[in-house]
C-alpha cells in the first residue's frame, strides 16, 4: 500500500451503502411505475375475498367504466372519467388504484 | 500540486464530481416535476433523497471506497428520478440513455468495482423497466430480443471502460515504479552533491595554502610563462623546505635562460647563413641533450649546404655540356633535314620519268600491236594472192589442153583438107573449086595450127611466169609471218617494261612516302630538340639560381671550383637550329 491510501474495511461493508441507495431507488422506480393516471385507465385493487361482480359493480357506482379483468379475480381494469374516481372507488371498497400493468393488467377477455 | 496527488484524492475528486452532476441532475428533476406535475412527486423524492445520502456520505467517510460506491449508487438513482419525472414524456426514452453515460463517468472513479456497481444497477434498472415499465427503456415495446441487445451493449461498454480502468492502474504501477527509480536516482545525485561539497571545501583549504605560494612563485612562473626567464624568486619564506624550492627554482631558471640564450645565438647565425656557430656551454640532462641536437643540426645542416654547392656546380657543368650536345644535335638534325628534302624532290624527279617511260613503253607496245595486226592483215593477203596464181596456173593448164585440143583439130582438119584436095584431085573439074575450098581449109588449119601453137608457147610462159610469181608470193607470206612473230615478240617485250615501269614507278611512291615519313620525323627531333634545349636552358639557368641560393651559406669550408661556362645555345626557329653568328648576315 502505497502513503495516503486510507485503510481498506471488508468489501461487503463498503457496498452497503450503495446497496440501501439501489434498493431504495428501486422501490420509488416501482412505485413510479405502477402510479396510477388521476383519470384513464387504471387497475381497481380490491380485497380478495371480493367477488369479481362485486368489484365491477363498484367500478360503475363510483362513475367508472370496465375495461377489462386482469389474471386476478379482485383486481379490476377500469375507465376513469375523472379526476374524483379514485377517491369515489376507495368509497366503495377498493383498496387502492395503480397502473394497469403487470398483474394488473388486462387479459382481453372482456373486449 | 498535480504531482502531489496520488490516486485517492483523484478518486475522491471523481467522486465529488459524480456528486456534483447528482446535484444537477436532482435540480434538473425536480424543475420538470414541478414544471409537469405542478409539484414534487415520487422523482423528486428519489432525487432529493439519494443526494442527502451522498451528503451524509461525504461527511461520514468521503476517504473510504463506499463513497465511491455511494457516488455511483445515487448518480443511477439521479437519472432514475429524472426517467420518472419524464413518465409520459416522449423524450423519455431518450433521458433513458443518461444510464450509460452515467456509466461512463465512473469510470472517472479509477476502481474496477465502482464500473461494475455502476453496470449491475443499470443492468438492474434495465431489467424492472424493462419487466413493469417496458415503454420507458424500449420504445415501440420491449422484448428478450432488445433486452439482450441492450444487456451486449452495457456489457460492452463495461468491459471497454474496466480495461481502460485496468490500463490505467498498469501506467500508474510503471510510474510509481519510475518515480521510486527517480527518487533513488535523486539520493544518489545528493549524495553525490554532499561528495562534491567535501571535495569543494578541501579544494578551498587548498587554495588557501595555494594562495602562500603564489605570492612568492606567481610573478617568476608567469614570467617565465611569457618566455622571461630572467626573474628570481626571492621571497623568504616561513619554511625552510619552500626556500630550498625557491633556490631550486632560480637554478632551473638560470639553466633555462643561458641554454635558451645559447640556443638562440645559434638558431639566430643560422636564420643570417651563418652555420659557423656552436653550443659551447656545459649542460646536463635535456639541455646537454638540446645542445647535441643543436649543434647536430647545423652540423647536419652545413654539410647539406657544401654537399649542394658542389652539385650546384656539377649540375651547371652537367648542364652546359648537355646543352652543348643538344646545339650539335640540332644542327645535325637541321642537315639531315635538308638532306631528306633534297633526297624526296630527287626521288619524285626519278618517279615521274619512270611514269613518263612506263606511258611511252605502253605507246609502244600498242603501236607494235597495231604493227601485228597489219603483219596478220598482209599474211591473210598473201595467202589470198597465192590462191590466185594458183587458180591462174590451174587455168593456164586448161587453156593449154584447149590450144592442144585446138592444135589436135588444126591437124585432123589438115588431114582433113589434104584427103579432100586429093579427092578433088581425083575428081577432076568437078572438083577443082572443092579442091580450092580443100585449099583454103587446109591453109586454116595450118594458121590455126600455128596460132595454137603460138598460143601455147605464150600461155606455157605465163604459166611459168605464175609458178614463179606464186613462189614470190609464198617467200613473202613466210617473210610476213616471221615479220608478225617478231612484232608479236616486240609487243610482249614493252609490255614486260611497261609493267616493269608501273612497278618502279610504285617503288619509288613508296620511297617518296618513306621519305616524306622520315622528313616529318625529322622535324618532330628537330622540334623535340629545340624543347630540350629550352629545358636544358631552364634546367642551367635553376641550376645557376640554386647556386647563388646555396652561396649564401658559410659554412667554414673552401668555396666551390666555378664551372666551365657552357657553349651558348643555338637559336632555332621552328625545326632549324640557327647558329648565333648567322644573325650577321
Amino acid at each position: 500500500m502505497r502513503p495516503g491510501e486510507p485503510r481498506r474495511e471488508s468489501q461487503p461493508v463498503q457496498l452497503l451503502p450503495a446497496a440501501v441507495v439501489a434498493l431504495f431507488t428501486l422501490i420509488i422506480a416501482i412505485a413510479a411505475v405502477h402510479t396510477p393516471p388521476e383519470e384513464g385507465e387504471m387497475g381497481v385493487v380490491f380485497a380478495p375475498w371480493t367477488s369479481q361482480s362485486e368489484a365491477m359493480g363498484a367500478v360503475v357506482a363510483a362513475g367508472g367504466r370496465i375495461v377489462d379483468s386482469s389474471r386476478l379475480g379482485n383486481v379490476v381494469v377500469a375507465y376513469g372519467l375523472d379526476e374524483g374516481f379514485d377517491e369515489r372507488v376507495r368509497e366503495r371498497g377498493a383498496w387502492f388504484t395503480m397502473a394497469a400493468i403487470g398483474l394488473c393488467a388486462g387479459m382481453g377477455s372482456l373486449s | 500540486m498535480t504531482q502531489k496527488m496520488n490516486l485517492e484524492q483523484f478518486r475522491l475528486q471523481a467522486a465529488i464530481g459524480l456528486g456534483a452532476m447528482s446535484a444537477v441532475l436532482a435540480a434538473a428533476a425536480v424543475t420538470i416535476d414541478i414544471t409537469r406535475w405542478g409539484g414534487l412527486g415520487l422523482g423528486s423524492a428519489l432525487a432529493l433523497a439519494t443526494l442527502a445520502a451522498l451528503a451524509m456520505g461525504l461527511v461520514q467517510f468521503r476517504r473510504q471506497p463506499a463513497f465511491r460506491y455511494l457516488a455511483v449508487s445515487v448518480l443511477m438513482a439521479q437519472v432514475m428520478a429524472v426517467l420518472i419525472t419524464m413518465r409520459e414524456h416522449p423524450q423519455q426514452i431518450d433521458v433513458h440513455m443518461a444510464f450509460f453515460a452515467a456509466l461512463a463517468m465512473c469510470a472517472l472513479l479509477y476502481d474496477i468495482k465502482a464500473i461494475l456497481v455502476g453496470a449491475a444497477l443499470v443492468a438492474v434498472h434495465h431489467l424492472g423497466l424493462g419487466l413493469f415499465w417496458s415503454e420507458m427503456v424500449f420504445y415501440g415495446g420491449g422484448g428478450l430480443g432488445r433486452v439482450v441487445l441492450h444487456a451486449v451493449i452495457l456489457v460492452a461498454e463495461a468491459l471497454a471502460l474496466v480495461w481502460m480502468t485496468r490500463n490505467t492502474e498498469i501506467l500508474l504501477q510503471v510510474a510509481n515504479l519510475k518515480s521510486d527509480e527517480a527518487e533513488a536516482e535523486a539520493e544518489i545525485a545528493h549524495r553525490h552533491a554532499q561528495t562534491v561539497k567535501e571535495s569543494l571545501e578541501a579544494s578551498q583549504t587548498r587554495a588557501a595554502l595555494m594562495q602562500s605560494l603564489q605570492s612568492g612563485f606567481g610573478d617568476v612562473v608567469e614570467a617565465a610563462v611569457d618566455g622571461d626567464f630572467s626573474h628570481r624568486v626571492t621571497a623568504d619564506f616561513p619554511d625552510e623546505d619552500l626556500n630550498r624550492l625557491a633556490n631550486s627554482v632560480n637554478l632551473l631558471l638560470g639553466t633555462v635562460e643561458r641554454g635558451i640564450a645559447e640556443t638562440g645565438g645559434v638558431l639566430t647565425a643560422l636564420a643570417a647563413t651563418d652555420l659557423t656557430q656552436r653550443m659551447e656551454g656545459d649542460y646536463r640532462g635535456a639541455f646537454a641533450k638540446l645542445k647535441s641536437d643543436t649543434n647536430s643540426v647545423v652540423d647536419t645542416l652545413s654539410g647539406l649546404v657544401t654537399r649542394l654547392q658542389d652539385t650546384s656546380g656539377s649540375l651547371k657543368t652537367a648542364t652546359g655540356e648537355i646543352l652543348s650536345g643538344a646545339n650539335d644535335l640540332s644542327e645535325r638534325t637541321t642537315k639531315q633535314a635538308a638532306t631528306i628534302e633534297e633526297t624526296a624532290a630527287s626521288i619524285e624527279q626519278l618517279s615521274n620519268a619512270v611514269l613518263d617511260n612506263a606511258r611511252r613503253a605502253e605507246t609502244a607496245s600498242s603501236k607494235a600491236l597495231a604493227v601485228s595486226t597489219t603483219a596478220t592483215e598482209g599474211g591473210d593477203v598473201m595467202n589470198r594472192a597465192n590462191a590466185a596464181m594458183a587458180a591462174i596456173e590451174a587455168s593456164s593448164a586448161k587453156i593449154s589442153n584447149i590450144i592442144g585440143l585446138i592444135d589436135d583439130i588444126a591437124f585432123q582438119t589438115n588431114l582433113l583438107a589434104l584427103n579432100a584436095s586429093v579427092e578433088a584431085a581425083r575428081a577432076g573439074d568437078a572438083g577443082k573449086g572443092f579442091a580450092v575450098v580443100a585449099v583454103e581449109v587446109r591453109r586454116l588449119a595450118q594458121s590455126a595450127a600455128g596460132a595454137s601453137a603460138e598460143v601455147k608457147q605464150l600461155i606455157e610462159a605465163s604459166a611459168d611466169e605464175v609458178r614463179g610469181g606464186s613462189r614470190l608470193v609464198a617467200q613473202a607470206a613466210e617473210k610476213l609471218l616471221d615479220i608478225l612473230a617478231r612484232a608479236q615478240e616486240s609487243s610482249s617485250l614493252i609490255d614486260s617494261i611497261a609493267q616493269a615501269n608501273k612497278q618502279q614507278s610504285s617503288a619509288l611512291q613508296e620511297v617518296t612516302a618513306a621519305v616524306r615519313q622520315m622528313d616529318e620525323m625529322t622535324q618532330h627531333n628537330a622540334a623535340l630538340v629545340e624543347e630540350t634545349n629550352a629545358a636544358i636552358e631552364q634546367t642551367e639557368a635553376q641550376a645557376a639560381e640554386l647556386d647563388h641560393i646555396v652561396e649564401v651559406f658559410r659554412t667554414g669550408a673552401p668555396a666551390p671550383v666555378q664551372a666551365t661556362p657552357p657553349r651558348p645555345a643555338l637559336r632555332t626557329v621552328g625545326n632549324i637550329a640557327v647558329a648565333p653568328e648567322w644573325n650577321e648576315f
